[in-house]
């Protein structure tokens, strides 16, 4: 073990944990606004690595298709907001898991039959195909890539929630829906943006992880175990826990592989377990609403 | 006053569960005026006003605002319409600045800010400050600018005095006397003195009913009726 090797796994595990955070940043603000654990955000984040994969096969137009994969996406989530999340936002949440999980289901099967059980390689955009360097240390430009535009969202859902009108609706609601309803907020209508806007992260997290990891059905699946243990980790509805949570995890899993080997994810798990006996509520506990 | 009802509600009842809270309320608020309702705790005078904003929803009768049934419209809907809500615990967005509630409530509405500080001066010290870093008597200051800036035709107020420093209450107090004659006012307080004072017409309730009503001198003649049902006298 280097320290060259170090730097490399090091910076491995933070372009995984900039995934992680851009699919577990939209769960958590999801939960934070709306009450609602929502098991479709996995299959969420694969639609969005196949409508990206269809855009820039169709168009050859990498930077089309991280635009447009999130904006399909975020309609196919007011969809399912409108017709799975919002009936059930007052019931408990074994029924909510139930009903997402079973869209979520539907939705996977739906992929299968369209586009098939095999995996599809998406090739890497050609501006990317280099490395960085720094000293004698190289980065893979594409991963410099992930890292960068997972630091710009957190930045810019930062200044969108603390400096605007729309940030101080979505604070104020998830804080108290009734009273804001009572100051003439359409209460529904902020849910919905939020729902689409979380939708839209975890898409633009399936197109960016696309040509790492590939496109196939049961990607969301595998996602969705990690980005539910980020964001309790952090602490429900936590945007500060939830982007710590997904550094430990990225980082545990790509440094523990020089420590542990393929035991890297179990050695990963184990910290977010140790984290759950020290803060039961998450690192930061969170916006919960009682 | 203008004697054109600007609010009626019309055989009113609402549960909460299996419980009956309001059992026939019939009240009308004249436009302009400004009307108590009385009575211990329990008798329905928050159900009432949460009623009339939408937060507990009539299963019968009618809530007519100007004329227009507003008993199954959303929350948002009705405050569209012009009705305010000051509750009696506040409410205020702890995640929020002072600034942030204000505009929130206002819809962005330039100069906001500076009418909220005419009403209560003594926020200005706090505009950057988080909701839930302000006093009891801040936050009532806050509550009430907040539903007054929102141009209501109608302010539905529960418990304003309640709880606070008596300094601080005598000058919400005055505050609430500046409204008289500049819009419509339902009030829900339990300092009876205070309120025949400010209050053009009374609602006495008991058991999520309306069992006296009438003026302040009315009031005032019949010490033992509003003994029976309020415990003090006017």
């Amino acid at each position: 073990m280097t320290g060259q090797s170090i730097i490399n796994q090091f910076f491995l595990g933070l372009s995984t944990a900039s995934i992680y955070v851009l699919v577990s940043l939209g769960l958590t603000m999801i939960f934070g606004m709306m009450n609602v654990l929502n098991f479709t955000h996995g299959v969420l984040y694969a639609l969005g690595a196949y409508f990206g994969y269809l855009f820039a096969t169709l168009t050859g137009n990498f930077w089309f298709a991280l635009v447009a994969a999130p904006a399909c996406v975020a309609l196919i989530g007011v969809v399912i907001e409108r017709t799975a999340i919002r009936p059930l936002s007052e019931r408990r949440h074994l029924i909510q898991f139930l009903a997402t999980y079973g869209v979520a289901l539907v939705i996977e099967q739906v992929i299968r039959i369209v586009a098939g059980n095999d995996s599809y390689p998406v090739a890497l955009p050609s501006v990317f195909a280099g490395s960085l360097s720094v000293g004698s240390v190289r980065f893979p430009a594409y991963r410099v890539f992930i890292v960068a535009a997972a630091t710009f969202v957190c930045v810019a859902l930062g200044a969108l929630l603390g400096r605007t009108r729309i940030g101080a609706l979505i604070r104020a609601v998830s804080e108290d829906p009734e009273m804001a309803a009572l100051l003439r907020v359409n209460t529904g209508a902020v849910s919905t943006f939020v729902f689409a806007g979380g939708s839209a992260l975890a898409a633009l997290g399936g197109v960016l992880a696309a040509p790492i990891f590939s496109v196939y059905p049961s990607m969301g699946e595998e996602l969705i175990t990690v980005a539910f243990l980020v964001v309790t980790a952090g602490g429900l509805g936590s945007v500060g826990g939830t982007i710590l949570a997904s550094l430990v995890i990225g980082e545990a899993g790509s440094l523990g592989l020089l420590a542990v080997g393929k035991y890297s994810d179990v050695l990963a798990i184990s910290l977010m377990a140790a984290v759950f006996v020290v803060f039961p509520a998450g690192i930061f506990g969170g916006w919960r609403r009682a | 006053m203008n004697d054109e009802p600007l609010l009626q509600l019309d055989s009113v009842h609402a549960y909460y569960g299996q419980s009956h809270a309001l059992q026939g309320v019939s009240l009308t608020v004249p436009s302009g005026s400004v009307v108590s309702l009385m009575g211990r705790n329990g008798v329905g005078k928050s159900t009432t006003l949460k009623s009339i904003c939408g937060i507990v929803r009539a299963a019968r009768g009618r809530i007519l605002l100007r004329s227009e049934d507003v008993a199954r419209l959303p929350a948002h809907v009705i405050a569209r319409r012009g009705i305010a809500l000051v509750p009696e615990d506040r409410r205020i967005f702890s995640s929020l600045t002072v600034r942030e509630n204000i505009l929130l409530a206002a819809g962005a509405r330039a100069g906001a800010v500076e009418e909220a500080l005419v009403w209560f001066p003594a926020l200005k010290n706090y505009l950057g400050r988080a909701g839930d870093r302000l006093s009891g008597g801040e936050q009532q200051m806050l509550a009430i600018a907040r539903a007054l800036v929102a141009s209501p035709t109608l302010v539905l107020i529960d418990e304003p005095l309640e709880g606070l420093a008596p300094i601080i209450a005598e000058r919400i107090a005055d505050t609430l006397r500046a409204l008289r004659g500049k819009m419509t006012v339902v009030l829900v307080e339990q300092n009876l003195k205070w309120l025949t004072d400010v209050a053009d017409y009374h609602y006495v309730m008991d058991h999520g009913q309306v069992v006296l009503h009438g003026t302040s001198p009315w009031l005032r003649a019949n010490p033992a009726l509003v003994e029976q049902y309020l415990g003090v006298t006017a």
